[in-house]
């Protein structure tokens, strides 16, 4: 749906995206993971044609952009960040203006179904200036599906939302690719976000792929990585090397115990611990991508 | 023979200035009785200004004269510029008025015409009018022309041509030449579209101190009486 | 287009500053013709001097519907850029501020079509604001005031004049007046719109038209014949007041202005041109901006 090779941005002096390439494929939802200020913004833009590349090429749905670039749009729907909207205009009203610049020209009722969609049908008629951010952000979505588009994306569409609001819009992502065969590209900062809806991700830092590939496969179980703290580190790193257990070590220091090893085999870790008689302190596991990821960001 | 020239000259001169210092006051009298004839008139006509600063079209007006001494002149609906001078078109008046010293000034032509001049002088000194100069048809009795001096608005002429209504001493036609001051918005008011061609167009030669209000009448109605409100 | 042009217009008829522009014409010729109705003899008598020495002049005639909505217009279309940058100096810049500029243009409308339509609408408000202002200034005026022959008061290089045009002769020229009007405000709208594609608020580009138009009146009010040669004819503020062109009628060899004439209608067509030069060029560089431009509000 979306091919993207060595795309290249700077203002000025400072690269903003430095030979960026991925591809989107039809009915993907397709996670854009990177830390602010690593060049999302920026790339779905020039996704948009809303800012020009330097140099590189963007493909969507097998054309390139620049050529056929209304032919393009007429398929995308797009939330950028924090969309502010017409104020002084209803929920409805600005529904409408947009589903009126795609060429659409709606009835009230289909526009409300629209609205009800992102649970905002009761406030249609309310101006927007009353809205609280996350209102805001559902009626960005709505504007950005109204004219049914192939292609949506969707840049960062949960910052400033309730954690309901949060869930209700991860479960439309999802619906939308499932049940409505949608091919998704959101972007956010949070990991966690993007694991529990993308079946594909790219992580960008700095302008440039850090990775690219399946959620599934990047965030394999098998890569949990385990950090232990005990009453004697000393005692329970000799018992583990001692056992089965000694294949899944990878560091020992003032921190801890480090293992990589499957997230499922946790509870049996811990069975053995206690029964070996070791008081465990605490026990952390997550993802190596996620340290990955935290290492990304704490760089910055 | 220069010297016998001379002297004839001055004799026939002398000859001259007895015979106009005889007539005089009959000429006076006898433009009065002719003016006399006339009670009261009505006469429609147009009325042309002519100020160097003054862009206004001509317009249609009648006059209204009653005597001794009323005049006024009325326009139509329009927005009209009626020069104030107006009420000293009322010469008969002055030719009228016994509180003047008349003096004999002797002869001038006027369009090849021979005509004599007669000042004014009044007698009163309060009076606005220092002097006025009055050039008279002795033929035909009519004033052709006067010049006249004001304390306040300075000199102002008229000239008078005679046609239709030559019988009763009324004219076709009455220029009026009046001092006018320099007319001056402060720049910078009126924010003008300025084309580009003021400085072209400044006429030269214009004389800006100079008015001039031409009353053409093509009608008088003489002596069918005139209402008093046209004098308001 | 059309439909893009009908949700413009629809914008900014739901905006409240867009009747502040409305109040303010209603506010300044009220205020006028209150003053007029008041004592409008005062202001005859300033603008007349010593012509009262020798000329009477009926004061009341002069003070007519006519006379009223040149002078309003004479004030009016000095503050009336303001305005109209009030309307057009938002029309991209305001979208930008708003957030709503990139899902506009992530819309299928080239950048181009969205520019035009931003410039027709706000030619459109202009267009309406000047009939709002022939409205109030001249059918109010002339249902209060009456009509009558018009005294236009000029200064004309070094020399003052007074014109005067009779009343059957003077619709015709407002008419011509209000449409160059239209063409003087609609530089003033391309200015706007063309700043307005380089900011991200909407007080930047109003203000900065307004600073424009402010420093460019100030330079060719300065009346040095160095600036008035050599600066004047190219600053457009020149060309704004090219209307009144309309009430400079022309006059015979004796000073008698002709009905239906212009003094100078080469002048006016010039300054049209010019004009409309300048809203082809301040477009094309706005157009050609806009289209080159990364939108990162």
């Amino acid at each position: 749906m979306i091919k993207v090779e060595h795309l290249h941005k700077t203002f000025g002096d400072f690269t903003a995206v430095n030979d960026l390439s991925f591809s989107v494929n039809p009915g993907d939802v397709y996670g854009f993971l990177g830390q602010n200020g690593a060049g999302k913004s920026t790339t779905i833009r020039m996704l948009l044609s809303l800012i020009h590349p330097s140099s590189g090429i963007i493909e969507i749905a097998g054309k390139n952009l620049t050529d056929n670039r209304k032919e393009i749009l007429s398929k995308v729907g797009a939330m950028i960040e924090r969309p502010d909207l017409y104020k002084y205009l209803s929920a409805l009203d600005n529904l409408k203006l947009f589903a009126k610049m795609s060429g659409l020209h709606l009835s009230k009722q289909a526009l409300i179904n629209q609205l009800e969609r992102v649970g905002l049908a009761d406030r249609a008629d309310s101006k927007v200036k009353t809205f609280s951010q996350g209102m805001k952000q559902r009626l960005g979505l709505a504007i950005a599906l109204v004219h049914d588009p192939e292609l949506i994306i969707l840049d960062e569409p949960t910052n400033g939302m309730d954690p309901q609001g949060i869930a209700d819009i991860r479960e439309l992502i999802v619906s939308l690719s499932k049940e409505a065969g949608k091919t998704v590209l959101v972007s956010s900062h949070l990991l966690s976000e993007i694991e529990l809806m993308a079946n594909r991700m790219i992580i960008i830092h700095k302008g440039k792929k850090m990775v690219e590939g399946e959620v599934s496969q990047l965030l394999n179980p098998e890569q949990t990585s385990v950090r232990l703290t005990t009453g004697n580190d000393l005692i329970a790193m000799k018992v583990l090397s001692a056992s089965q257990w000694s294949v899944y070590m990878e560091s020992q220091d003032a921190e801890g115990i480090g293992l990589t090893m499957n997230k499922k085999l946790i509870p049996e870790l811990v069975r053995f611990l206690t029964a070996s008689q070791i008081d465990i302190l605490s026990l952390q596991h997550r993802h190596s991508l996620e340290d990955y990821f935290l290492k990304l960001t704490q760089n910055l | 023979m220069l010297k016998k020239s001379i002297s004839l000259i001055f004799f026939l001169n002398m000859i001259i200035a007895y015979a106009h210092a005889q007539t005089i006051d009959k000429l006076m009298s006898e433009v009065r009785k002719k003016m006399a004839l006339i009670k009261d008139y009505q006469a429609t006509g147009t009325m042309k200004t002519s100020v160097s600063f003054l862009k206004i079209p001509a317009e249609p007006m009648t006059m209204y004269y009653k005597a001794p001494d009323k005049l006024s002149i009325k326009t139509s609906n329009g927005l009209s510029f009626v020069p104030k001078g107006a009420v000293n078109l009322n010469i008969n008046k002055l030719i009228a008025d016994k509180t003047f010293t008349v003096i004999d000034a002797g002869t001038d032509r006027i369009a090849g015409k021979m005509v004599r001049l007669v000042k004014l002088l009044p007698l009163d000194d309060k009076n606005e009018i220092i002097l006025s100069t009055v050039y008279i048809d002795p033929v035909e009795k009519l004033i052709l022309k006067s010049r006249t001096t004001t304390k306040q608005n300075g000199t102002f002429e008229l000239e008078m041509s005679y046609g239709k209504y030559v019988n009763w001493g009324l004219p076709d036609k009455i220029v009026f030449i009046f001092n006018t001051k320099d007319y001056k918005l402060p720049k910078g008011i009126t924010f003008d579209f300025d084309d580009g061609t003021a400085k072209s167009a400044a006429q030269a030669g214009v004389d800006k101190s100079k008015g001039q209000a031409e009353l053409t009448f093509s009608q008088y109605v003489v002596n069918k009486g005139v209402e008093e409100k046209f004098f308001k | 287009m059309w439909s893009l042009l009908q949700i413009e217009l629809y914008k900014i008829s739901r905006r409240p500053r867009t009747y502040i522009a409305f109040a303010a014409i209603a506010a300044i010729v009220l205020i006028f013709q209150v003053a007029f109705k008041a004592d409008g003899q005062s202001y005859m008598n300033l603008m007349l001097q010593n012509v009262q020495d020798n000329f009477e002049i009926d004061r009341n005639k002069a003070i007519n519907g006519y006379f009223m909505c040149y002078i309003i217009l004479n004030t009016l279309l000095v503050q009336v850029p303001i305005l109209v940058a009030l309307v057009a100096g938002d029309a991209i810049s305001g979208e930008a501020n708003m957030g709503t500029l990139r899902l506009m243009l992530c819309k299928p409308i080239s950048r181009t079509q969205v520019l035009m339509v931003k410039f027709l609408a706000s030619f459109i408000f202009t267009i309406i604001l000047l009939l709002w202002m022939a409205f109030m200034a001249l059918f109010l005026s002339m249902l209060i005031f009456g009509t009558n022959d018009m005294l236009i008061f000029r200064v004309k290089g070094d020399e003052s004049q007074i014109l005067q045009i009779t009343a059957d002769d003077i619709l015709w020229r407002y008419i011509a007046a209000f449409l160059y009007a239209a063409v003087a405000l609609t530089v003033i709208a391309a200015l706007s719109i063309l700043l307005s594609v380089f900011a991200e608020n909407s007080i930047g580009p109003i203000v900065a038209t307004v600073c424009i138009v402010i420093f460019f009146t100030i330079v060719s009010n300065i009346n040095v014949p160095v600036i008035d040669r050599n600066v004047k004819p190219w600053l457009f503020t020149s060309y704004l007041v090219g209307w009144k062109g309309f009430f400079y009628i022309g006059t015979n060899a004796d000073g008698q202005p002709l009905k239906g004439s212009l003094e100078n209608w080469e002048s006016i067509r010039n300054s049209l041109n010019i004009l409309i030069a300048h809203i082809i060029v301040f477009l094309g560089i706005a157009i050609v901006v806009f289209k080159r431009k990364d939108i990162l509000s």
